[in-house]
């Protein structure tokens, strides 16, 4: 049985409640994505740098679980303002679950990543874990 | 003198703020998801006596009715949205954005769909610049 939890101490953490939230929502939505979730493993960790706020998720097991700020050391870590964070779970899909170029949100996040206002630790490793995540996690 | 904060005059005026607001009728125009309320943690110091409520019933992209109202009576909802009075004066009065108040966990999502709130982020901006656009009185 997938779940997602919120570690202790992480209930005070609103991008981590957002994020187990979504999480959570998205697989009661989408029973389709439940594979891609169980598929995960290894921790992934994301910071809003202009809001002070960061988090870790970690993955194995069918199982996540969100930390408040960097817990371990994460495999993947995405750090951009709070805006572009938000943004990552409006990404828009294209076929075969990778991200749609043509995708207004897609545009923008690839023109923040090549600004450097949008900065991806881990890659290209770490590019299967961050893909999958982002299908769970998309609202499209 | 501005319209005090929060009242069912400034609730009457939020609606019709609304109203006028064209971006919000661009923006929100998918909306059918069913009323939001924004629920005001009491400050008997500045008036404030019990949880208050605005309830907005909110469709297709227009406000169809705005009460101010109990956090109890709120709860019929499908959107339920808590924070303290100073949180929802920066909020409404546009000095901190909706969702990183969220991300700070300054603004809780009591109940309700978040995947639905962040798809409709950009009318989640438009409402508050139409609260904006109110001359407003914050008590304190």
């Amino acid at each position: 049985m997938a779940s997602v939890e919120l570690a202790p101490g992480a209930s005070d953490n609103g991008l981590a409640i957002m994020m187990a939230t979504m999480m959570s929502q998205n697989l009661e939505d989408h029973p389709e994505r439940l594979a891609t979730f169980e598929r995960l493993g290894g921790r992934v960790a994301i910071v809003a740098e202009d809001a002070d706020v960061a988090l870790t998720m970690a993955f194995g097991d069918r199982r996540a679980i969100v930390y408040d700020g960097i817990v371990g050391i994460p495999d993947v870590t995405v750090r951009g303002s709070w805006e572009l964070i938000a943004d990552l779970s409006r990404m828009e899909n294209g076929p075969f679950g990778l991200p749609d170029p043509k995708g207004e949100v897609n545009r923008t996040m690839a023109r923040a990543l090549r600004e450097g206002r949008l900065r991806i630790y881990g890659l290209p490793a770490g590019l299967p874990l961050l893909a999958r995540l982002g299908t769970v996690l998309s609202i499209d | 003198m501005g319209i005090r904060f929060p009242s069912a005059e400034w609730t009457a005026a939020f609606k019709d703020a609304i109203n006028a607001n064209e971006q919000y009728a661009k923006h929100g125009a998918g909306w059918t998801h069913g009323k939001v309320a924004y629920v005001v943690e009491p400050r008997p110091e500045l008036g404030i006596e019990g949880d208050t409520a605005m309830v907005l019933d909110l469709h297709e992209g227009h406000c169809r009715g705005a009460v101010l109202t109990s956090a109890e009576a709120a709860e019929e909802a499908e959107f339920v949205i808590f924070a303290e009075y100073e949180r929802w004066r920066e909020v409404l009065s546009g000095e901190v954005d909706p969702t990183k108040a969220m991300m700070q966990n300054k603004l809780k999502l009591r109940q309700g769909h978040l995947p639905t709130i962040v798809k409709f982020v950009l009318a989640s901006k438009e409402l508050v610049r139409a609260a904006c656009t109110i001359d407003t009185d914050y008590p304190g």
